[in-house]
């Protein structure tokens, strides 16, 4: 989070997994933000490459969260499973990640709120973004279920997805 | 006078303690020495700091068939101490419901100095490695939740836990870390080969010839003394590859028909050898890379018929039987 008079500050141990399918889990909780006036956030859609390769981790990073590739080690950065009549099997599965020079899929976003962003002591500001998960299959690349019904390893097309889904965030509006 | 001599005992061993290399910040006795004549271990604990109770706890999950889906198969079914930690000389294991994995079940020593793991490389830790044996579902076929969940429901299991982590918690880290303190303390190092580089014994005159031979065509992979270089290599048993190996990880056709140079150590025991056990002795083996190599796009330039005569063929073979290392598979802080 950058401060609206320079300087930012960054949270520890900053790993959110983010759960759409259950409910009230797309709200991410930030605590203890130093009180001041900010102006952007920053974050990353992916996990960082040394968490990649220190073995086992906690939380967000657990492997008990089913976002571990057990025989590739890697971080899942991204599922996005569902039916289609368009895919041959009837079904898709875009299990994304990769974060070797190679077969690097993580994004960092950053989005200006265009008016500063409030942290008081006890006060509970929210900041509204909006996911279109559209942008997966037509934002830079085209991509079909009909063609590429699996992605589930680190590679070209993994990338490919992950660029069209970090175009699918964008900053909405803040509450004070 | 008294307290003063044992003030001095306590400061040489402190002394001592601290030239030593530290590999366990933790309680407990740390049961993890490499040997003298080995590099420096991949994997140091620090993170993990090593605990009897840590090292008890792991040995305790890997012969625990509570690991499995159906609890029926744990580690120590496909990895037999008897047989150097590979299965009992089968070309491939059988999982959950009856079903056959697709590659041969590998030993397990000094996997503490291993930079990956697997056939193909594709694991980078050794805290992770038992996440695709635990969840693969021709193998353990579970899921990580459901062996937390398990675990948590047994009193046992969270007093051990407690001793050996000092929490209530039982997590996926915490298991994978006591594994890991389990499986990268097994080492062998014990054997007439690491005896003779220790000038502690001789070799007869065809380990002699053996060794010379070992040196002169294998040694490039096979890399004293972990046996290996841990690199990918196709050494030409297939013009073909039904299994593409290191090439399912990195999808480069060019590591299509590679395979992890595995360790010869305890070779001997290890039988039947290849990634999917095609051959069942060590005869069959040298046999291949006498006279038996088939070309491929990924061939390795390294590896050529040699060409052996009967002679030097026994000669090799009685030198990797000198790799066989006895203490290891009897000692009984591995075993079940």
């Amino acid at each position: 989070m950058k401060k609206s008079g320079g300087g930012s500050w960054i949270e520890d141990e900053s790993y959110y997994l983010v759960d759409v399918s259950q409910t009230g889990g797309i709200e991410i909780v930030l605590t203890d933000i130093p009180e001041d006036d900010y102006t952007e956030i920053t974050y990353t859609i992916g996990v960082d490459s040394t968490r990649n390769v220190s073995g086992s981790q906690t939380g967000a990073l657990s492997t008990s969260n089913g976002m571990f590739w057990s025989w590739n080690s890697g971080y899942i950065f991204m599922k996005f499973e569902g039916t289609s009549p368009q895919a041959t099997s009837g079904t898709f599965a875009y299990h994304i990640g990769g974060f070797t020079t190679a077969n690097n899929a993580i994004y960092t976003n950053t989005h200006q709120f265009g008016t500063n962003l409030a942290i008081t002591e006890g006060g509970t500001p929210k900041v509204h973004m909006h996911v279109d998960m559209k942008s997966i299959f037509d934002s830079q690349y085209t991509i079909s279920v009909a063609t590429m019904p699996n992605v589930q390893m680190p590679g070209t097309n993994a990338q490919m997805v992950a660029t069209n889904f970090h175009n699918a965030f964008t900053f909405d509006h803040i509450h004070q | 006078m008294k307290y003063n001599k044992i003030w001095a005992v306590v400061f040489t061993a402190l002394t001592l303690l601290s030239c030593k290399k530290e590999y366990s910040t933790g309680g407990g006795s740390p049961q993890f020495t490499p040997p003298p004549h080995f590099p420096e271990p991949v994997y140091t604990f620090k993170a993990n700091p090593l605990t009897k109770n840590g090292i008890a706890l792991g040995k305790k999950l890997f012969y625990d068939p509570i690991l499995s889906a159906d609890n029926s198969i744990s580690c120590g079914s496909c990895h037999a101490q008897m047989h150097a930690f590979a299965d009992h000389n089968v070309a491939f294991s059988t999982g959950v419901g009856g079903k056959l994995g697709k590659r041969n079940s590998p030993t397990l020593a000094n996997l503490a100095w291993y930079p990956h793991f697997m056939a193909d490389g594709g694991i980078n830790h050794i805290e992770v490695q038992p996440l695709a044996p635990i969840t693969d579902s021709l193998e353990m076929a579970e899921t990580m939740s459901n062996v937390v969940q398990k675990l948590s429901a047994d009193s046992t299991y969270r007093a051990l836990f407690k001793k050996a982590f000092k929490t209530n918690v039982i997590d996926d880290q915490k298991i994978f870390y006591a594994l890991a303190q389990f499986m990268g303390t097994i080492i062998s190092a014990n054997s007439d080969y690491d005896k003779y580089i220790n000038g502690r014994i001789s070799y007869n005159a065809s380990q002699e010839k053996g060794l010379e031979l070992f040196r002169q065509h294998c040694e490039s992979c096979h890399k004293e003394p972990l046996f290996t270089d841990f690199s990918f290599k196709n050494n030409g048993i297939d013009t073909a590859f039904a299994d593409i190996g290191r090439g399912r990880i990195t999808q480069d056709y060019n590591d299509y028909g590679k395979f992890k140079v595995p360790t010869l150590r305890n070779i001997e025991m290890t039988y039947p050898y290849m990634h999917d056990g095609r051959f069942y002795n060590l005869e069959d083996v040298i046999d291949h890379y006498s006279e038996g190599i088939k070309e491929s796009h990924s061939k390795d330039a390294s590896v050529n018929n040699l060409h052996l005569t009967a002679q030097e063929k026994k000669d090799l073979i009685n030198f990797l039987k000198t790799l066989t290392d006895y203490s290891y598979m009897s000692n009984i802080n591995y075993a079940e």
